[in-house]
């Protein structure tokens, strides 16, 4: 078993996502997901499906009895997946760390444990999984109306990154993008509009702007700060004399706090048909987390967005540099 | 464009200010919006509007023939500046001779600097100003109204609770008797880590208007979505039923409105609330659904 040839062409929407990483499942065997605290029935449901259409195979690892429970709840063969007993949260967590680690997990999923003991576990030095000095929630949406994947970043982890952070959070988010094919991502710095400079993010954005565009010019073309209007829009169309090299085209909406992640996330998910895949980047290995109010297509195209990106990072493409100012990949 | 295909909502809205008589709304409209003042010949025939045209001699002329506008059906007048315009409008309607204004879209971001600039009774420096978007989304049962979308960047517990305020008593003119009112977070409980939803929670136990309900805060999802409300156990009027989306500031309400209008298939409306005439701001992506929609809302609150 060998490498895929890597993408010549962006995906363009969460069925290429899930087909790509069936595709990486036939070449290389099905990526391994290490599910902490398993004993969460609609994951287990998600994950099944996942093994059954060829996405990912996963090894659970809980308190025995409860995930055998979970199992059965979910209507899943308790036979289907690999099982670590563990007792505590914490242990189970541990173990997820560990397996990625050893290279024997591609993927680490969170079950029924807190998001903040699953990261600050699988985060700690000792076990080499800490890549840079954060790691950040990129939304990858699948937006009908706007014909191509929008990946709305950070709009799950942190409540008000700073600047330093909105730099990582960009490297990681760049790295989303260019794991479906999309090697030169556009970045819509978000704002109110693009011709006011007036916010409590201006400075930093300014910044950042000059910084990325110093730094990662090969990697990536940003603009802003640009409204969702100009962001999907044809700057023409709209009589905006305005470089279109990132305005009606945005691959990357960069939000400046976890309020304008989510709540223009879940706008086009509630409205406009958006299929929605999260991942959290920036470990050595992607974490996957679900929530029990996705449904089971933004659950499945989460775990394919997941293997697609271990699988990218494991071929060892050039990184973004570092930046004096941190970010920068290692 | 879909202009034919009005949804039920904008079709009873139709009949109001059909109902009403033509409004006398203040025009100003610049060279690069000319194609989308054609539509204003379908609302004059329609009824309900009597334009007044501020705009340059050229443009008027242009805009008279395009949109086959009557001798009669409107009234023009001439100004080359967008400043020389403001006032043109402003000093008719200081006069009683107007009942609302509009921007055409190119130039309906200037609307606000523009009218506050010129000063006057009307739009006052210190009367804080706000830009109510009604938005008709394909399969869901009523307009949604977001605030504020045109003015101020990062409004404070108390300014969050006028635009509230502002918006539900708009909205009750509409003939929504009792607005549901959410102020949007990204969560839907109380957080002190996370101040959107402290200010969310406390601007809406000050907003107070008869018949309308406040709730605060509420992701997007458990505001206007039935299930998501139920789902996640929120009790209250408001959750799975809001008609109107306060965000936190007005990049995410900007963001709330252009993101329905522009990748969920809506058409919305803006206008400017807070001076003495409501003022049509159609967004400038919004197309001619976006004119229609602006100068129709602007009409029935005028």
């Amino acid at each position: 078993m060998g490498d895929l040839p890597f993408l010549e062409n962006p995906l363009v929407n969460h069925e290429q996502v899930i087909e790509r990483a069936r595709r990486i499942g036939e070449a290389r065997g099905l990526a391994r997901v290490a599910v902490a605290a398993a004993e969460e029935d609609d994951v287990l449901a998600a994950l099944y499906a996942c093994k059954q259409e060829g996405i990912a195979d996963a090894v659970l690892i809980g308190d025995r009895e409860k995930v055998e429970q979970a199992l059965d709840n979910a209507e899943v063969p308790r036979d289907t997946f690999e099982l670590i007993a563990v007792e505590t949260h914490e242990e189970a967590a541990l173990k997820s760390a560990q397996l990625a680690a050893a290279g024997e997990a591609d993927v680490v999923m969170k079950g029924y444990l807190k998001t903040s003991v699953l990261l600050k576990t699988l985060l700690k030095h000792e076990h080499g999984l800490r890549d840079r000095e954060l790691v950040s929630h990129s939304a990858a949406l699948y937006v009908p109306a706007h014909g191509k994947l929008l990946n709305i970043t950070d709009g799950g982890t942190l409540i008000q990154p700073t600047l330093e952070q909105k730099i990582v959070i960009l490297a990681n988010g760049v790295r989303v993008m260019r794991a479906v094919g999309i090697m030169k991502p556009r970045v819509a710095v978000f704002g109110a509009s693009e011709r006011r400079d007036d916010g409590p993010h201006a400075d930093d954005n300014r910044r950042l702007i000059e910084l990325a565009r110093e730094h990662w010019g090969a990697f990536l073309t940003i603009d802003g700060p640009m409204p969702l209007d100009l962001a999907v829009t044809d700057p023409t169309s709209l009589g905006i004399p305005y470089a279109p090299d990132v305005a009606g085209q945005a691959d990357i909406l960069l939000v400046n706090s976890i309020e304008e992640g989510n709540i223009v996330a879940k706008t086009l998910i509630q409205f406009g048909g958006a299929i929605f895949m999260g991942v959290i980047a920036g470990a050595k290995v992607p974490i996957s987390l679900v929530s029990r109010s996705d449904t089971m297509i933004n659950k499945k195209s989460s775990v394919a967005l997941a293997v697609c990106l271990a699988d990218f990072d494991r071929r060892g493409f050039d990184s973004l540099p570092a930046m004096p100012e941190m970010g920068g990949e290692r | 464009m879909s202009d034919e295909r009005l949804t039920a909502i904008e079709t009873a809205l139709q009949s109001r200010v059909r109902e009403r008589g033509p409004v006398r709304m203040g025009i100003l409209f610049t060279q690069h919006d000319q194609h989308r003042m054609m539509s204003l010949g379908s609302m004059v025939r329609d009824g309900w509007l009597f334009p007044i045209l501020v705009g340059s001699a050229d443009n008027i002329e242009t805009t008279v023939k395009g949109a086959t506008l009557e001798e009669g059906s409107y009234e023009a007048v001439e100004a080359d500046t967008l400043e020389e315009q403001t006032a043109a409008a402003l000093d008719l309607a200081d006069k009683a001779k107007l009942d609302a204004l509009g921007f055409s879209p190119h130039v309906a971001e200037e609307a606000v600097p523009l009218l506050q600039a010129a000063g006057g009774d009307l739009f006052p420096e210190h009367q804080p100003l706000m830009g109510l978007a009604a938005v008709a989304l394909p399969e869901f049962p009523r307009l949604l109204f977001v605030g504020d979308v045109a003015v101020k960047q990062a409004p404070t517990v108390e300014e969050k609770a006028w635009i509230a305020e502002q918006a539900a008593v708009t909205v009750q003119a509409l003939s929504v008797d009792e607005p549901r009112v959410a102020f949007l977070a990204a969560v839907e409980a109380t957080n002190p880590g996370m101040p959107v939803t402290v200010e969310a929670e406390e601007a809406a136990s000050k907003a107070q208007v008869q018949g309308a309900h406040m709730h605060g805060p509420l992701s997007m999802d458990v505001a206007i979505n039935r299930t998501a409300a139920e789902k996640k156990k929120v009790p209250g009027e408001v959750p799975g039923r809001a008609d109107i989306l306060v965000g936190p500031t007005l990049t995410i309400s900007r963001g709330v409105y252009q993101a329905m209008a522009l990748l969920c298939g809506g058409r919305a409306g803006v206008t400017l609330l807070g001076g003495k005439l409501p003022v049509a701001i159609p967004g400038r992506a919004d197309g001619d659904a976006g004119v229609l929609l602006s100068t129709m809302i602007t009409a029935a609150l005028a």
